[in-house]
């Protein structure tokens, strides 16, 4: 049996396995069409060869011409784009990344959170006397005589503009008024009025 | 080994590895030495400049070659587009771009190879220029060009057949 011209152009390459290889050298040593044609494209690759061989030299120098051209090309393209800092590109590696972002997320929460561990000193020191006037803010709901005006007004004074003052009415409708000044809630006064 | 592009020493060793190849490639696909050394340093630059990594020296070799292909059968439709346009300009034969000083330069038989892989269609010139000046396999031809081991082999093939009869008008029996 006769071998495909497509195998055997294989075989001329070396490019088969080496069972079929071997069938096929057996082959050409009985069958004459077989063994032309592989001579065929034995012939063809050397032309190629012979014709290789002729730029062997000139292939060998243009390595060295063109090792020289590249190297001289890649400093000048260097110097001339010198990529300016902010636009360089930077790999940094998964876990490096989440790791910062972490970081970043936990001093964020710190930060928030408690603010007087990061503040300077001198808002420390507001912040503290804030808290300290503020204990000594006199509730005056739970007393059930209000305090004289001038009184008031005396120690109101004392202790600095900061201070907050809070007057509520009473809540229910039936209070007991005591002294100056009356201060009566404008709907229990409109309800007083139509009795 | 990976392989880096614009490290140095990874670039060197490509370079040594990958010359003598794409040299012929360029050299064959345009036929002029001069050609093929300006592709082949367009090459070896934008590898440089590409910036990329290559999982083993094959892959940045089988990279080259597929570039300085691409860029040398650029260069030959171009030129031959160029050739064409001049003709009809000038009405004149000018079928080679030979002239008396190359002739004398060249051999006869590289002259006539020359000719004959000018004339075979571009798919079927580029794998019998890089089976027969590359000395590469069917395996590494189909993973430059993309195509299967078995194309490769049918394109080879082929190309030798049209080859023959181009070398048989040329008087040049290879049987």
């Amino acid at each position: 049996m006769c071998y495909d011209e497509n195998v055997l152009s294989a075989y001329s390459d070396g490019e088969l396995d080496i069972r079929l290889l071997d069938e096929i050298t057996a082959h050409l040593e009985i069958c004459g069409r077989c063994r032309s044609i592989a001579a065929k494209y034995r012939k063809l690759g050397e032309l190629f060869s012979v014709e290789d061989n002729v730029r062997k030299e000139a292939f060998l120098s243009s390595e060295h011409t063109v090792w020289n051209r590249v190297q001289t090309r890649i400093r000048r393209e260097r110097k001339g784009t010198a990529i300016p800092l902010w636009r360089r590109r930077l790999t940094v590696p998964v876990p490096v990344a989440a790791g910062v972002l972490l970081t970043v997320c936990v001093l964020c929460a710190v930060l928030i959170f408690s603010p007087e561990t990061f503040l300077p000193d001198d808002t420390s020191a507001l912040i503290a006397q804030q808290i300290e006037m503020d204990k000594q803010s006199v509730d005056l709901s739970t007393d059930k005589t209000l305090p004289e005006l001038e009184k008031l007004v005396q120690f109101l004074s004392e202790q600095g503009a900061a201070i907050e003052v809070r007057i509520e009415l009473p809540g229910s409708s039936h209070f007991e008024v005591i002294g100056e000044p009356q201060l009566i809630k404008a709907s229990d006064y409109r309800k007083d009025a139509a009795q | 080994m990976k392989i880096f592009s614009n490290d140095p020493d990874s670039f060197k060793t490509v370079y040594g590895q990958s010359f003598p190849i794409i040299v012929r490639v360029a050299y064959h696909i345009t036929l002029d030495i001069e050609v093929a050394e300006d592709i082949c340093q367009e090459a070896f630059i934008r590898f440089y400049n590409r910036s990329i990594s290559f999982p083993s020296e094959d892959q940045a070799r089988y990279w080259l070659i597929r570039v300085t292909k691409n860029l040398a059968f650029n260069y030959y439709k171009r030129r031959k587009r160029e050739k064409n346009a001049l003709e009809k300009y000038s009405h004149e034969n000018t079928q080679h771009s030979t002239n008396g000083e190359e002739d004398v330069m060249r051999s006869e038989t590289e002259k006539i190879i020359h000719n004959a892989l000018d004339k075979l269609p571009p798919k079927l010139r580029s794998v019998l220029v890089l089976k027969e000046y590359g000395n590469l396999s069917y395996r590494e031809i189909g993973r430059i060009l993309h195509i299967t081991e078995n194309n490769v082999k049918v394109r080879v093939h082929r190309a030798r057949i049209i080859l023959e009869t181009l070398l048989k008008e040329e008087e040049i029996h290879v049987l």
